[in-house]
């Protein structure tokens, strides 16, 4: 208590520098006034009655000194003298200065940038109170590397009941598709199937109105009322004060508004489309009509739950697996494989896209961690080559008594100063990376909710790295340059003191030559495989337009849906600049839900469960016309092919050449799953992804021959071909056209093909674009690098250069001397590298697609290039020896 | 002339408290005669040690410090206990008072006593 008391006052007198000197000249003048009249007092004459108290006061300097330590903090004083010092010193030499900042400026910002990334996407607490306390509950399958799946209503319901560590658990559908019919015109969006205790849970207060009550989530399908997202109904509701109680249509339901939810509240999936409104989870089947989302089974909501006061996440795990073991073995809940509930706290984007993007950002961090690695070694060698320049200044200091200790602290100062400034700096280029990376990792083609701010967090994370920096960078350089004899060094007798230096020096530049090929060669492999994912589909993806229709949403009959459907191709079959058009079920896409189906051709008595797996599809009339995929033999399906006639499928060839090698395919028949075919025409494999991956056996049956007790089946995904231009001039005119024909009916995701492959693989583009940045800049700074160490190679040993040529050395000695000192540096970095990258390499191998991680083109380019920027570091300061006048090398100490 | 001692360490401190405490509020000078003449003058006061000390004792909060005026008409710092220096003063005194009382019983250890 009475130290730390103590060290407040010393570190206040310390920071502001306020000493009170004026009250320690008082105290020595009272002193020395009463110590002469006493010596008055006994006798002595006036000037020795003075000189003698002076005596016994003591010298008044080294009283000062005492009393001003006592005062301030003396380590604190000696780090800000240090401060003054390497500000003096950094100001002094300012080319040296701003290459250093520079280089960390890149090597911290980039660093910044994947931090703020990161933060944004894993760690950010939702904008709630107390947002710490909140916890999401996913299903977890055994042997299943993706988590949290999704859980069904009446699981909930048992957790709810029994559960004792949460004060609240809710469950909501954030993803529900809903067509909401405002003032404005419909609107295509996105709302919540929430329980009534969704915004108590969150702490929310309305801004208008109130939430859900209990009684209203009580009996399904009772009460339909709705609380409005507060931008939703600013913009679209025209703001209007009297909204409680009017009606709203979604999904073709008269709904009433109960509330409106906070400003800037738009629901618990951060980053990803708006909530716009929120309905209770009584009336799920509005939300949902692919199976009834209160019922088991149908496997839809996601569980938010608010731990109680003095549980933690690790009580409420272990709760909620005893509770998952009773309803395992009370609630049969259809689920065939072993499952837990995984709790874990509520952060950053939705969890689905977490897992997503984990891997990528891991890449993004890791090779950020190479450029700074790399940015660090450089500095450390410009560091080292100042510090045998200022040999003799370190050399006085240390002759004059400053302790090693004190000078290496001095120098370290310098750096971590150095490395501030450059994060600082680096906060310019993390605005620009962090642009970059927005671009990728928000949602594309819905309003972008994903926020990536530099934070305090950041920023701190950000100013902690530079300083470690800045010590990792000066610690080796500061040691080295304090280690000089102190003699020698004054003498200025340098050649040969230095070479442990330079071996330091070369070490550096080694361990930087092989990190530029890592990231090179990452770079090399991303670049391949983004060349090859944009040959892959094997049709232009530019001149599809694809739009999700979907009439299930409004509670069509399946007739009336199907009317429009037709209805909805024959217009825009009509109109001009159209070539064809098609429904189909899936976009072709890699990934994308194609169940996997026995298929029997008939005759076929082998085991049921061992035959053939394809996957399987509907498209409709002119579907490969549409894509501008070619047929390979038969027919396509066309307008003969309706309904009511004979069922009908086409196969890939890789089907084909299994099932009849013969090539006898064309009006064979097969049962596929419950029902038999026969098929008319083969098409061609379609590269999903890749030129080098190997095909998916693909069985194509008829849209409007699908099973109709899927409420789906009244949807599709309607596939427009355009004759001229892109597709994206269409999109208008195709909106216009299909609004005419019903405007109930949700038309979304509107979008051209390409686009669309776009989306699905920005982290390969994110990974690319700054893979490409990261190794470009690794490129410059190993260059630049090799260039300095060897240019400066040639400055320390201009003497010894002077005599090998005085004494008859050819030019070419010694331009061979330099030549092989650079080519052995770079080729054990070049050798170290490489072998980094084949043993490294794997762990991109998620991301490449037809590439191998070892593929020597994308991994020998980087070194190739790195090669072309070495051999001109090598050669400058090469031609440079070869030119010493050996009179001006002699002379040059 | 008696053979004078410098202060053990630590002690100092000890000794301006319980001079502030039995005198009232002292100046500086004052401190250092009352000091040397308690010791019977075997002590002298350093004054590049005195007025540190005094200054971190102020900081640590045992003694205040405020101007007024002297016996002799001229301003002075008078330096005064404060509760908690009074504290620390019986503490360090029990302290104190225990480790002389221990050491006081190993000088006076024969050994027959032991035995």
């Amino acid at each position: 208590m009475r130290t730390l008391r103590r060290f407040l006052m010393r570190l206040k007198a310390s920071l502001t520098g306020r000493r009170d000197d004026e009250r320690l000249r008082e105290e020595l003048d009272d002193h020395l006034a009463r110590e002469t009249e006493e010596n008055l007092r006994a006798g002595m004459p006036d000037a020795k009655a003075r000189r003698q108290a002076v005596l016994t006061v003591g010298r008044a300097t080294a009283l000062a000194d005492a009393y001003r330590d006592e005062q301030g903090l003396p380590s604190l004083d000696h780090l800000f003298q240090d401060l003054r010092i390497a500000l003096r010193r950094l100001t002094q030499a300012p080319g040296f200065t701003a290459a250093a900042v520079a280089t960390l400026a890149l090597g911290l910002g980039l660093n910044s940038a994947v931090l703020s990334l990161a933060y944004a996407l894993f760690l950010k607490p939702l904008p709630v109170d107390e947002a710490s306390r909140l916890v999401i509950v996913g299903r977890v399958f055994t042997g299943e590397a993706r988590r949290g799946f999704p859980i069904s209503f009446p699981e909930y319901a048992y957790y709810r009941d029994h559960a004792r560590t949460f004060s609240d658990l809710a469950a909501h559908y954030s993803t529900s598709p809903m067509n909401i019919i405002t003032p404005a015109g419909p609107m295509n969006g996105m709302g919540a199937v929430v329980t009534a205790n969704y915004f108590r849970l969150l702490r929310l207060q309305p801004a208008m109105g109130r939430f859900f009550l209990p009684e209203e989530d009580a009996v399904p399908d009772r009460h339909p009322v709705v609380v409005l997202n507060y931008d939703v109904w600013r913009t679209r509701f025209d703001a209007d004060a009297a909204i409680l109680g009017k009606a709203v249509r979604i999904n073709g339901t008269a709904f009433t508004v109960v509330g409106v939810a906070p400003e800037g509240f738009n629901g618990v999936y951060v980053g990803f489309q708006p909530n716009d409104v929120w309905i209770p989870s009584a009336m799920f089947s509005v939300g949902y009509r692919y199976c009834n989302g209160l019922a088991r089974g149908c496997n839809t909501i996601d569980i938010l739950g608010r731990l109680a006061d003095g549980a933690s996440v690790q009580d409420a795990q272990a709760e909620m697996n005893v509770l998952t073991g009773q309803l395992v073995a009370i609630v049969p809940t259809g689920e065939s494989r072993t499952w837990s509930a995984e709790l874990r706290p509520a952060r950053g984007i939705r969890f689905m896209e977490q897992q997503r993007d984990a891997p990528i950002v891991r890449l993004l961090a890791g090779a950020a961690a190479l450029v700074l690695i790399i940015a660090a070694a450089n500095v450390a060698g410009l560091m080292l080559a100042r510090g045998l320049r200022r040999r003799k200044e370190i050399a006085v200091r240390l002759a004059l008594g400053a302790s090693r200790g004190r000078v290496i602290r001095l120098l370290l100062v310098e750096s971590v100063v150095l490395a501030v400034v450059g994060g600082a700096a680096g906060f310019v280029v993390s605005i620009w990376a962090t642009n970059v990376l927005h671009g990728y990792f928000g949602q594309v083609g819905s309003p972008n909710t994903l926020v990536l701010s530099l934070g305090p967090r950041v920023v701190l994370a950000g100013f902690a790295i530079a300083v470690l920096t800045g010590i990792v960078t000066g610690v080796s350089p500061a040691l080295q340059s304090t280690r000089a004899d102190t003699v020698a060094a004054i003498k200025e007798e340098a050649a040969g003191a230095g070479t442990r230096r330079s071996r330091l020096r070369e070490g550096l530049l080694v361990v930087q030559v092989a990190l530029s090929v890592v990231l090179l060669g990452g770079s090399g492999l991303l670049v391949r495989s983004f060349f090859q994912l944009h040959r892959g589909p094997g049709f232009d993806p530019d001149a599809i337009a694809i739009v999700r229709l979907r009439p299930s949403l409004v509670a069509y009959t399946n007739a009336r849906a199907w009317a429009f459907q037709h209805e909805a191709i024959a217009r825009l079959e009509a109109l001009p600049g159209i070539a064809a058009a098609s429904p189909a079920v899936v976009a072709p896409l890699p990934g994308w839900g194609r169940p996997a189906m026995a298929v029997r051709v008939d005759g076929d008595t082998g085991d049921p469960s061992s035959a053939f797996q394809a996957s399987t599809t509907y498209v409709g009339a002119r579907y490969f016309k549409t894509l501008g995929a070619g047929l390979v033999a038969g027919r396509e399906f066309d307008d003969r092919d309706t309904e009511r006639g004979p069922l009908v499928a086409l196969v890939n060839e890789t089907v084909a050449r299994r099932l009849w090698p013969a090539g006898t395919a064309i009006g064979s028949h097969v049962t596929i799953g419950p029902r038999r075919y026969e098929v008319v025409g083969v098409v061609r494999d379609l590269q999903w992804l890749s030129a080098v991956e190997s095909p998916e056996p693909i069985a194509y049956l008829n849209y409007w021959q699908q099973d109709r007790t899927n409420a789906w089946s009244q949807d599709s995904r309607t596939h427009i071909r355009v004759s001229r231009g892109g597709a994206a001039a269409m999109l208008p005119e195709i909106l216009r056209t299909l609004g005419a024909i019903d405007p109930d009916v949700p038309v979304s995701d509107v979008q051209v093909l390409g686009t669309q492959l776009d989306t699905q693989f920005s982290a390969v583009r994110a990974a690319k674009t700054m893979f490409l940045v990261f190794g470009g800049l690794a490129l410059v700074l190993s260059g630049i690098g090799l260039y300095a160490a060897l240019a400066f190679l040639i400055g320390q040993r201009t003497r010894e250069i002077g005599v090998r040529i005085a004494l008859g050395a050819s030019r070419a000695d010694v331009g061979g001397l330099v030549f092989r000192r650079g080519t052995m540096i770079f080729g054990s970095g070049v050798a170290a590298g490489l072998a980094a990258c084949v043993v490294a390499g794997p762990l991109l191998a998620h991301l490449l697609y037809g590439v191998s991680p070892r593929d020597p083109l994308a991994l020998l380019a980087g070194p190739m290039v790195l090669g072309v920027v070495a051999a001109l570091a090598i050669w400058l300061p090469a031609r440079r020896a070869m030119r010493l006048d050996p009179v001006a090398g002699l002379r040059s100490e | 002339m008696k053979k004078k001692t410098d202060v053990r360490q630590g002690t100092l401190a000890l000794m301006v408290l319980k001079t502030l405490d039995v005198l009232g509020p002292q100046h500086g000078y004052g401190l250092a005669r009352r000091i040397e003449q308690i010791s019977g003058d075997r002590l002298t006061l350093n004054t590049g040690t005195l007025y540190p000390l005094l200054l971190r004792l102020e900081q640590e909060g045992a003694i205040a410090s405020e101007r007024g005026p002297s016996e002799n008409n001229r301003s002075a710092r008078f330096y005064r206990l404060t509760a908690v220096g009074r504290r620390q003063l019986q503490s360090e005194t029990r302290d104190w008072e225990r480790t002389t009382e221990l050491i006081r019983r190993f000088f006076a250890a024969k050994a027959d006593d032991l035995s």
